[in-house]
């Protein structure tokens, strides 16, 4: 890396600073403090020592970072100038340097602190936030787009995987092919039983937690990796038999941490089934059972990713899975099931809203009946899951519409982890209540149609009772508001104070709405930020070229995800980049030579060497080979993938992609760009050669 | 050489900032009753500008900033005040007045009533209301999808927004059938506001998903019309279910006046209920179609319907103007509209290098008419033709001439099937079609070269003469 520091140009304070950085290895607030006054003694040093603290949180171990970067905010926020100058210049290579190669836990504490920088400083009277919103923004965009593409990696990967597997097994078996009456799943119901019976509730009693952080934060350094470790064996080939659940990592880990690493691998495991399923939807779009598996499925991990699952709950889901992994490869492996008997023709007006959208292209024609189909009983899942998150209560505790996160850093560190512990665990009661059994769970499954035959049917479970009304809506919407035509026609003007006097607080320059609250005040705050970024975006871009993006594609636009409360950053800049860039692997990637001279003599930000010119025949002008710009910064595209790998499967065409949006137009103006090129002689002129 | 678009007639819109000192001579001020709304018609070539002096207004459902200006240029639209409010117009109208009666109250409800299913999906972990609004042309139906949209997003919703009317796009060109999700700021002067720009938008920019249906009505390519609902319904599906921040706002489909007309036993909005599960059907401005479709999802059926009235200013639109109102849109695309002004590039295509396909299979006997009446009874029939391959790709000739071209994401090798059914990157102009170099002038939105992904052509959006001088 670039960071080639010789020991002669530190000085003292800074070489003693690198020191204590190597002894920092907890969030001891001790030493943070520390080394928080020697900093701030040493201002006039503050370079090196920010330096020195960059290379540290770039080097350092992963589950040192944290720490490491805990003393930066100790500093940006007890310190300041000039340390917030220095170290905002690289926050976001430092950022995500650490923030890539972190456990999930640890990026869910550096979130929080990241949000914490988007803030004034606690108790301060500065009103401008830790760090200035040019350089959080970033930051922020690539943290919204860092969850959806490590998610589409991963199904991406498994995608991969599974058409591997598929083209070894035949598909769409031949018609001649007698229909399977019965689809026998491969494991009976005896042995999900003695399954869960391997696997009782008290596997996971909740010992000794410690209550010193520093404690328990060491330890959770010390933990596997949860992806790497705690995932379920469920993506070895099954053995008929059925395999019980297996942790390839502690298997007897009691505390909240596995409880997470097992939700974690349940997620895995349901978005792998989710696209092994979506497979099969496509090639037979009209198994409605299978369409059925799908919908049930993404359910199914809604309520996961909702976190309230006791361990019970979360055991069933994995003897769920299992099961619906073996019966998809079985399904897989044979001709889809035909169609029952036919099933009487319904009048369409009766037969839309039952059948589920061909998953494809409606070219073919709809085959003559449609099968009698099950009904799609998510109801019945979801109230069995509901007792589990939700306890029956007089007054229920609504779950927040955020999933838990921990709270920042600031809080005392017992009531951190306090609710830490809270937050996977769900609800008192549900533990020592009444818990759906887990056979019931997986009855009902099964009587829905996702296991085919097999147990005794089920008597279709209650139907979960219509939640009230959100709490944090405001007051209940008035009962006789029906969706009727005599309803509709009543006047109800205090309804509208919802979209006025309820939100005092008006934007001046658009005319949207806040309440007069403090997340009110928070969501203007970072709504009038974005004013300011963009309006010194106008200003500084009034002679920049500016054209109209390509649109995503549909892959791309159902992983899109919008910016919220308008706070963060152009949601089109970013998909500019992205659609830009997302085809190219890193070798196929190149960028225009810049033209001011000096940008075209620098080197690649990562390795230092510099970049390969070449006449691109379709731009028409010279271009760096190999190469990307992020921000303002170019690189080898090879390296930049190199560094950000774990970003996805091309690193640079998604993270690259999306920070592209910091590039500065060329200085050129209008006239050459919508001729359309300049000339190699133009360029050379340009360049000095 | 001139820039193309700069110099063009109507082009330049009047980006000065309105008078700040004295009024100018047209400036007159407006006072409206709660509950009642100012209706205007600007004119094409002069803008109107609209100022909330007090009080509160909105503009279907997006609220005013007080003391902005706002312009709009050849519209039509309505400001309409809860609580009163104090306007000051300046420039020309072609038409304005204040009407007391609206609609505004059932809208407002209707709102509401969505706002419910909303929460009880949020609670449920479900998917929200999938409306779709159905209706004759003129009848108010996406002014009322843009009034659901604004009021979502003031109650911090996201909601999917479909266009399924080909007559005009949405965040994108006409001929088109599109999805966006919104979450922020809907656009107040102009429709939907703007697709994604590499430069900042002070309104934050909508991401659209498009597809190509390059004809004016779903009915005269039916069958294209269908498998790109399916396709969209599809989409928009997997979105409501994989982003939680959207599950539960649920989706708003727009729809043509044309499929209401009855053709057909209104196939193509069963259809459509049927794709997108819709849950709830409004009906504006037809009692016809109300009652016919009373019976086809009578009480009890999973959708439920729902007769609105339709608002006394939404006003007939001629063909000349939706032509004109077509073309601004196309330039738009290109060349930014207002304050942004986008910067297209112009390039030259070897006929060699460009697969371009037509939109609609090879031609039959009404291939030679395209457009000209719509075959809706006989053309949703089932058919076992499939579409033609290799030989639908045209080699390109002057008919393309100031046509558009559809980008789609699909390959040149892809089946015809799937080059018609793909989602569009985006689209370039024929400025020229050199026969004798076998070479193409087109201008691309966007300054690289146009990828080498197949290229769909169709009848509509109809030539636009003048893009490029
Ligand atoms: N309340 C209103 N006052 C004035 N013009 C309106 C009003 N409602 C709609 N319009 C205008 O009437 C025309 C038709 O409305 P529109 O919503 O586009 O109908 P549809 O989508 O059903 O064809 C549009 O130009 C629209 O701006
Ligand atoms: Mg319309
Ligand atoms: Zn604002
Ligand atoms: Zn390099």
């Amino acid at each position: 890396m670039s960071d080639l520091q010789h020991a002669d140009d530190v000085p003292e304070v800074a070489l003693a600073f690198r020191e204590a950085l190597e002894d920092l290895k907890s969030r001891s607030q001790y030493e943070i403090d520390n080394l928080t006054v020697i900093a701030k003694e040493s201002t006039e040093h503050a370079q090196a020592i920010s330096q020195e603290l960059e290379n540290h949180i770039r080097n350092t171990r992963p589950e040192f970072k944290l720490p490491a970067l805990y003393l930066l905010d100790s500093l940006v926020k007890h310190v300041g100038t000039p340390y917030t100058v220095y170290l905002s210049r690289n926050l976001f290579d430092m950022f995500f340097a650490a923030f890539t190669v972190v456990d999930p836990h640890t990026r869910k504490y550096m979130e929080e602190l990241f949000k914490s920088w988007k803030q004034p400083v606690p108790e301060s009277r500065d009103p401008r936030p830790v760090f200035p919103v040019d350089v959080t923004r970033p930051i922020d965009a690539a943290l919204i787009k860092f969850r959806s593409v490590a998610l589409k990696a991963k199904q991406e990967q498994e995608q991969a995987r599974l058409q591997l597997e598929r083209g070894r097994i035949p598909s769409r078996g031949p018609q001649s092919v007698p229909p399977r009456e019965n689809p026998t799943p491969p494991m009976a119901g005896h042995s999900f039983q003695s399954q869960w019976k391997d696997h009782p509730s008290e596997a996971h009693p909740r010992t000794s937690t410690p209550n010193n952080l520093n404690q328990h934060l060491g330890s959770l350094s010390a933990l596997p990796s949860p992806v790497r470790q705690g995932t379920l064996t469920l993506n070895q080939p099954y053995s008929r038999g059925g395999t019980p659940v297996q942790y390839a990592g502690r298997p007897e880990q009691t505390d909240d941490f596995s409880h997470q690493r097992r939700v974690d691998g349940l997620k895995t495991e349901i978005v792998r089934l989710i696209e092994a399923t979506k497979i099969y939807t496509q090639q037979n779009p009209h198994d409605q059972n299978k369409l059925a598996l799908l919908k049930n499925l993404i359910d199914l991990k809604r309520a996961v990713e909702h976190g309230n699952l006791t361990p019970q709950a979360i055991e069933g889901a994995e003897g769920v899975l299992r099961s619906l992994a073996n019966g998809l490869q079985a399904v897989n492996t044979h001709p889809p099931p035909q169609a029952p008997p036919p099933a009487p023709v319904m009048p369409p007006a009766l037969q839309y809203n039952h059948s589920p959208m061909p998953a494809m292209p409606a070219f073919q024609p709809a085959p003559a009946a449609q099968p009698n189909l099950p009904p799609i009983n998510v109801a019945q899942i979801m109230s069995l899951l509901a007792p589990i998150a939700q306890p029956p209560q007089p007054a229920p505790v609504l779950p927040s519409r955020a999933p838990p996160v921990p709270p920042p850093p600031a809080l005392p560190p017992a009531s951190l982890m306090e609710q830490l512990r809270a937050a996977p665990m769900s609800m008192p009661g549900s533990v020592s209540g009444t818990p759906a059994p887990p056979s019931s769970l997986l009855d009902a499954l099964r009587s829905a149609g996702l296991l085919g035959a097999g147990g005794p049917p089920m008597p279709a479970a209650p139907v979960r009772p219509a939640p009230p009304p959100m709490m944090d809506k405001g007051p209940p919407l008035p009962a006789d508001l029906r969706l009727d035509t005599a309803s509709m026609k009543i006047p109800r003007l205090q309804l509208i104070a919802r979209l006025y006097g309820d939100k005092p607080d008006q934007c001046r320059q658009c005319g949207m709405r806040f309440e007069a609250t403090p997340e009110g005040k928070r969501l203007k705050g970072a709504h009038l930020d974005r004013h300011f970024y963009v309006n010194t975006r106008v200003a500084d871009n009034a002679k920049n070229v500016i054209n109209r993006s390509w649109y995503i594609d549909e892959r791309e636009w159902i992983h899109y995800r919008e910016e919220k409360d308008a706070g963060s950053c152009d949601a089109g800049d970013i998909a500019a980049g992205m659609a830009g860039t997302r085809l190219k692997g890193p070798k196929e990637q190149y960028v225009p030579v810049p033209t001011d001279v000096r940008q075209a003599n620098q080197p690649c930000s990562i390795c230092q060497e510099k970049f390969e010119v070449e006449w691109h025949k379709e731009e028409e002008q010279p271009v760096w080979k190999d190469a990307v710009k992020v921000g303002n910064k170019y690189y080898h595209a090879s390296c930049y993938t190199e560094v950000s790998k774990g970003h996805g499967q091309n690193g640079s065409g998604t993270l690259g992609g999306l920070l592209a949006q910091r590039k500065v137009p060329s200085a050129r103006s209008t006239p050459d760009r919508v001729l359309g090129k300049r000339t190699h002689e133009e360029y050379k002129m340009d360049a000095g050669m | 050489m001139s820039i193309p678009g700069l110099t063009l007639p109507g082009l330049t819109l009047s980006n000065a900032p309105p008078p700040t000192s004295a009024p100018s001579p047209t400036s007159r001020t407006h006072t409206l009753p709660p509950r009642t709304e100012y209706r205007f018609e600007s004119p094409p070539h002069s803008p109107l500008t609209i100022k909330l002096l007090s009080g509160t207004a909105e503009l279907f459902g997006t609220e005013l900033a007080p003391q902005v200006p706002y312009n709009f240029q050849h519209a039509k639209g309505a400001v309409y005040t809860w609580h009163g409010c104090v306007l000051e117009i300046t420039g020309a109208a072609d038409g304005e007045y204040v009407a007391e009666e609206t609609p505004m109250g059932q809208y407002a409800n209707l709102h509401f009533a969505l706002e419910g299913m909303r929460n009880a999906a949020e609670m449920g972990g479900g998917i929200g209301p999938r409306v779709c609004v159905v209706g004759p042309a003129g009848s108010g139906k996406t002014s009322l999808v843009r009034i659901l949209t604004g009021y979502a997003v003031k109650a911090r919703r996201q909601t999917v927004v479909v266009n399924l009317d080909p007559g005009m796009g949405m965040l994108s060109v006409p001929g088109t059938l599109s999805a966006a999700t919104f979450a922020s700021l809907v656009d107040v002067e102009e429709g939907w506001g703007s697709s994604p720009i590499s430069g900042p938008s002070v309104v934050p920019v909508k991401m659209p998903l498009v597809y190509h249906l390059g004809s004016a009505v779903p009915e005269e390519n039916a069958r294209l019309f269908k498998g790109l609902v399916t396709r969209l319904a599809l989409a928009v599906t997997s979105r409501l279910d994989e982003d939680g921040d959207v599950r539960a706002g649920g989706c708003v489909v727009d729809t043509s006046g044309s499929v209401a007309s009855g053709k057909g036993g209104y196939e193509l909005i069963q259809y459509i209920v049927s794709e997108f599960s819709v849950t709830t059907l409004i009906v504006l401005g037809s009692e016809r179609l109300y009652s016919s479709l009373k019976q086809l999802y009578p009480p009890g059926s999973p959708t439920s319907i729902l007769k609105l009235d339709k608002s006394g200013g939404c006003v007939d639109r001629d063909e000349s103007w939706m032509r004109a109102a077509r073309q601004a849109q196309i330039r738009e695309y290109f060349f930014g509209r207002g304050a942004v002004t986008l910067s297209p590039y112009t390039q030259m295509l070897d006929f060699a290098s460009t697969s371009i396909f037509r939109v609609s299979g090879p031609a039959t006997s009404s291939a030679f008419d395209p457009g000209a009446s719509s075959t809706a009874d006989d053309d949703d029939e089932y058919e076992p033709e499939v579409y033609g391959s290799a030989q639908d790709k045209i080699t390109p000739s002057l008919a393309l001439q100031n046509s558009l071209l559809a980008v789609t994401h699909a390959d040149p090798s892809e089946s015809a099937d799937e080059i018609r059914m793909a989602s569009v990157m985006g689209y370039v102009y024929v400025a020229d079609v050199d026969e004798g170099k076998k070479k193409l002038r087109v201008l691309s939105p966007v300054s690289a070269r146009v990828p080498a992904k197949a290229l769909l052509w169709g009848g509509f959006p109809e030539d636009v003469v003048d893009l490029v001088g």
